[in-house]
């Protein structure tokens, strides 16, 4: 067996309602449960009531909200072995999208985030399909509806961080993160809320460079090509307010979850830690 | 969010100085504008060409500081500029012009560019410390704005300097190929004062760090009876002024850029317009005799048109091909990797941002 590391530690990176913490709660909640493909729990952690908080919202179909705070919640697993990797302790930050949204506006990494950056191995980028603010210019929409210049300005606003499109926010934090110490080698966008998405035939990687190119181009000139990956994610499986009876019927929650990279698609929510995992 | 030390650390080289206990610069300066202070990369630049690491551990002392990272993300100083090491010194580019000329328009429309497709003229962004300053600077185009008629927000004429930009590329066909641009965002009253004064225009000290120097006209002035000599005469005096203080050198590269030409082909009498925008590079083609050959004239349209048929964007392209040439510099007097030398080591080299 190759000489794998005993312990794999990534940050999980993304804004608010991102989708980070539903991931958390299906990955939970899948791996405990030994069903399925996703990566298994060789051992329960010490403390499970921050995973099982989150893991009964999504059991139930509810929307999971994490416990806004300051302090980092710092999550260990222990996996099972997997392929040729030897059983090994899975860590992950999970940090509110508020403390992201806050390094990408003030500038300023806390010391605490700074060292979980600098001891990552990779990064796992959280991107909702479905809150994607584009650069759409004016002469676009006039066109389109027809008006003209002695049409009255709706009100008129100063700029501010809040204006910035996505894929300049995402770009912009990624730098951020990425400079001065980091040894971050693999990074996974994941698409969240897949499910609005998957019916369109786009893979994760093409809806990134037609919707967030921005940041599909920061990935291609800065890392080899295997050191990234896009992957399309729905942890919920569908949306909860049109959605939730039928996925409530089924018998496995974990059946909901759906995953796709490239034109592969399954219900393995740990997809992402698996590309991870490989050639680490 | 409690204060506390961020990953930024600095080294202090004057002995004398005791920043790091009690937070005040013996020169009553801000970090990083002291000359004495080193960033990380500058430290180890240091030491290699000193090439006595041990020398400089024993001064100053190593701190984490609580500093912000080097850029707020709108703009960069020139101290930040020197920063920016790549593979090569960064593209410097000058955008030259009077107010409303379309300088921060063209800043804008090329970040924009990369936003909305995946390359933009066989190139892809790879880095800039300016992300947002482009953003602030496309805002008002934008429908998030609350704007019917696009616009953008003029360049506010400031005492502390000049503001630059950073927009870092990458050549598809070739990766390791990496550009990166600093581009000056310098407001319009800047070059009504140079074109009024032959004095300002040899204090000019940017000049001397300049790879290309974008001189812009307003094809829309250009094709209104009323405006047109107006609008050539600025752009012939300005010219002229760079060109009789030396300035304009062989070693840079010059652009004349029309822009808004959307707006100029929208009008009746195109050919009329044509022409005379074509005795204007004439005239500037006699004004750069013996370099003329380093003069490009490019047209440029940053808004789309459905009357000119021009796409937003249009003619970047042409203008992005030529702003990712290596500069021409050689180099003699000028280092490859500028660094901040303390002052008592011996100075290898000067970098002549610093003599602004």
């Amino acid at each position: 067996m190759k000489n794998k590391p005993s312990k794999i530690e990534i940050m999980f990176v993304g804004l608010p309602e991102s989708g980070k913490s539903t991931y958390i709660a299906a990955f939970w909640n899948s791996a405990k449960s030994q069903n399925g493909d996703c990566l298994e729990i060789s051992k329960l952690p010490g403390n499970t009531e921050y995973l099982e908080s989150l893991a009964e919202a999504w059991r139930k179909c509810e929307h999971v909200t994490r416990n806004v705070g300051e302090s980092l919640e710092n999550l260990v697993l222990g996996i099972k072995e997997y392929e040729d990797f030897g059983p090994f302790d899975l860590a992950f930050p999970d940090l509110s999208g508020e403390t992201y949204k806050n390094v990408f506006k003030y500038r300023v990494i806390e010391s605490d985030l700074a060292k979980r950056i600098q001891s990552a191995n990779a990064l796992v980028l959280f991107i909702r399909s479905n809150h994607i603010r584009k650069p759409e210019s004016i002469s676009e929409l006039t066109h389109f509806l027809g008006l003209n210049e002695e049409s009255s300005p709706i009100d008129t606003q100063a700029f501010t961080h809040d204006d910035a499109t996505t894929q300049v926010i995402v770009t912009d934090l990624l730098q951020l993160i990425l400079e001065g110490g980091s040894h971050i080698n693999k990074i996974a966008i994941i698409i969240s809320a897949w499910d609005k998405e998957i019916s369109k035939g786009y893979s994760p990687r093409e809806f990134t460079e037609e919707h967030l190119p921005l940041v599909f181009q920061f990935l291609w000139s800065n890392f080899e090509a295997h050191q990234y990956e896009f992957f399309g994610i729905s942890a919920q499986g569908g949306d909860y307010d049109d959605e939730a009876e039928v996925l409530l019927d089924k018998e496995n929650p974990s059946e909901r979850i759906i995953a796709q990279v490239g034109d592969e698609k399954n219900a393995d929510i740990s997809m992402p830690i698996k590309w991870i995992m490989k050639d680490a | 969010m409690t204060q506390s030390s961020t990953t930024q650390m600095g080294i202090c080289n004057n002995p004398n100085c005791k920043y790091f206990q009690d937070g005040n610069c013996l020169l009553g300066k801000d970090l990083p504008d002291c000359e004495f202070f080193s960033s990380p990369s500058q430290y180890n630049a240091i030491s290699q060409i000193i090439g006595d690491l041990q020398k400089l551990k024993d001064l100053g002392t190593r701190k984490e500081i609580p500093l912000e990272t080097p850029s707020s993300g709108f703009e960069i100083s020139a101290s930040e500029a020197i920063e920016i090491n790549g593979h090569s010194q960064p593209n410097v580019i000058v955008l030259a012009g009077r107010q409303d000329v379309g300088k921060t328009t063209l800043i804008a429309t090329l970040a924009t560019l990369f936003q909305k497709s995946s390359s933009f003229a066989e190139y892809r962004f790879c880095r800039s410390k300016t992300l947002l300053g482009f953003e602030q600077r496309c805002f008002l185009s934008r429908i998030d704005s609350g704007n019917v008629k696009e616009d953008t927000e003029r360049t506010p004429y400031s005492t502390d300097g000049y503001k630059y930009l950073h927009l870092g590329v990458v050549e598809i066909q070739n990766r390791s190929s990496k550009i990166d641009l600093v581009i000056a965002d310098i407001p319009g009253e800047e070059f009504k004062r140079i074109a009024n004064s032959s004095e300002k225009a040899k204090n000019f000290h940017l000049s001397k760090r300049t790879d290309h120097f974008a001189f812009l006209a307003n094809a829309d002035l250009l094709s209104n009876e009323k405006e047109r000599q107006n609008e050539k005469s600025f752009l012939k005096t300005l010219f002229q002024r760079f060109t009789d203080t030396g300035i304009l050198d062989q070693r840079i590269k010059i652009q004349i850029v029309f822009t808004k030409w959307d707006l100029l082909l929208s009008k009746a009498h195109e050919d009329k317009h044509f022409k005379f925008v074509s005795s204007v590079e004439d005239e500037i083609r006699l004004a750069a005799k013996g370099f003329e050959d380093k003069v490009d004239f490019i047209k440029l349209a940053s808004r789309s048109s459905t009357e000119a048929g021009l796409e937003a964007g249009w003619g970047f392209d042409k203008l992005l091909s030529l702003w990712v040439k290596k500069p021409l510099r050689t180099t003699s007097g000028l280092p490859k990797h500028p660094v901040f030398v303390p002052a008592y080591a011996r100075e290898f080299c000067k970098y002549e941002f610093r003599q602004q």
